[in-house]
């Protein structure tokens, strides 16, 4: 199976320092960059496809859609029963509100806080990738 | 028969030197303690009541020189608030001894049934009279005080004319009319227009259910224009035989004012708070994110230059956040001080 793992975040850096991140510990992965929840909802809309599984990293404070508009577009779409997209919220926020209301829809498998440590990185995608 | 030792003093004022001595042989006969002021004439009277002498009792001669009946009585009594006043009289006119008890007088003697019992049986009682009296209207002061005296505002109004029957001194200060003007005036008139609907609604719900307590919060306006947030604590009383409704007004503009204040310097420390964590955290998280990067592709990374930049900006970009948090804060000390 296809694995595509979704960087949703308008922060630059972060896109630079993620990529290399997954390029040193799972060189086997594409990542692909959204800089904001709309361009996440149009590269889903163009390249998804039942027989892959997605792994999105979505930020929650960001221009266009931001993290909670997304989540509530994609609980929308049918895709989603497929259960072959996997979210993980990951904001630099330590609001606790903020946890709460990620943990809150389903298809969220957890909030990671920024910023993200090699271990925190096996931690979440080691057993999807293993599979 | 032994007598009484009771120390009194008494005036008499008598023009008839034969009923004088008449009336010091009664009272000699059962008094013996006793000091007898004499007086002949209205005018030297007053000038004795007026002295520092003390005087319990005034057995009063109805018909003198200088003044007679009912307009001699009413001076005298004018002149002596709480001394108990005998009239004396040669007349057995009942109509007139009515008429001038009526003023207040404590008994009436006719001089030719006057004996030493009944002059002392009169005496006496009408000592005890006025001294029950004199205790009935300190309670009634005492009450009328606790209304008057209060620091807080209150008044009664009728709750079928709602016309101001009778307002403190506390009430008087605080809304700046006068206690005329309140009485020719209703609770509407020192409400804002708008708020009429609302004290409609709250006295059908609590001055005609005569329920006792706090009211609620309503506006009021001064004289000044000014309005006023009070807290209205009321009930029913009975007022000279009628039930009104008895209003205790609590200035709580300032505190409301200070609540709204406190709010509003709520709702900035959530936001400073707010801004600790999603926008401190954010170039914070990346330059953490950074230096995770360093150590895992070693210190010798082509990129090194490029990374230590990108520490730099973050660095800064967290400098002017914390910069304008800290002006933040500043503006709340400064809204204090101008508060004050």
């Amino acid at each position: 199976m296809n694995k595509h793992v979704l960087l949703v975040d308008d922060d630059p850096i972060f896109h630079i320092i993620f990529t290399r991140m997954i390029k040193k510990v799972y060189p086997e992965l594409s990542v692909n960059s959204s800089l904001n929840g709309k361009i996440a909802l149009e590269y889903l809309n163009t390249n998804y496809s039942e027989e892959s599984q997605y792994i999105i990293l979505l930020d929650i404070n960001m221009p266009v859609y931001n993290g909670w508009q997304f989540l509530d577009i994609i609980k929308k779409k049918e895709i989603i029963l497929n259960n072959n997209i996997i979210i993980f919220v990951v904001t630099s926020s330590t609001d606790l509100d903020d946890i709460k209301r990620a943990k809150s829809y389903s298809f969220v498998k957890d909030t990671l806080s920024k910023p993200l440590s090699v271990d925190s990185l096996n931690h979440v995608l080691q057993p999807l990738i293993n599979e | 028969m032994s007598k009484d030792s009771l120390t009194l003093s008494i005036l008499i004022i008598e023009d008839n030197l034969g009923d004088f001595v008449l009336l010091e042989d009664h009272l000699l006969e059962k008094f013996d303690a006793i000091q007898i002021f004499h007086e002949e004439s209205f005018e030297s009277a007053i000038l004795t009541i007026k002295s520092d002498k003390k005087i319990d009792i005034i057995l009063l001669d109805l018909v003198l020189p200088d003044l007679q009946g009912e307009v001699l009585a009413k001076k005298i009594q004018q002149n002596t608030t709480d001394i108990p006043i005998i009239i004396l009289t040669g007349y057995t006119d009942i109509d007139l001894a009515r008429k001038i008890l009526s003023l207040g007088v404590s008994d009436f003697l006719i001089k030719d049934e006057i004996n030493p019992e009944i002059l002392y049986k009169s005496i006496i009682y009408s000592l005890e009279r006025k001294s029950y009296i004199n205790g009935l209207n300190k309670t009634k002061k005492t009450y009328q005080d606790l209304f008057n005296l209060s620091p807080q505002p209150m008044w009664l109004y009728d709750t079928s004319t709602l016309f101001f029957l009778d307002v403190n001194q506390a009430a008087i200060d605080k809304y700046g009319y006068t206690l005329e003007e309140f009485r020719s005036m209703t609770i509407k008139d020192i409400r804002p227009k708008n708020q009429i609907k609302y004290l409609q609604d709250s006295l059908a719900k609590h001055a005609l259910t005569g329920s006792v307590g706090f009211a609620g919060f309503f506006t009021h306006t001064l004289k000044s224009g000014k309005n006023i947030s009070v807290e209205i604590f009321s009930s029913n009383i009975d007022y000279n035989g009628r039930l009104v409704r008895l209003v205790l007004a609590n200035d709580v503009t300032d505190k409301l004012e200070h609540t709204k204040k406190i709010e509003a310097q709520n709702v900035k420390l959530k936001d400073i708070a707010w801004t600790q964590s999603h926008v401190v955290r954010a170039p914070l998280s990346r330059i953490l994110g950074i230096i995770n990067l360093i150590e895992l592709e070693s210190f010798n990374s082509k990129d090194l230059p490029y990374l230590i930049e990108q520490l730099k900006l973050s660095g800064n970009e967290m400098d002017v956040i914390v910069r304008n948090i800290v002006n933040e804060a500043k503006l709340l000390n400064i809204n204090e001080s101008n508060n004050e």
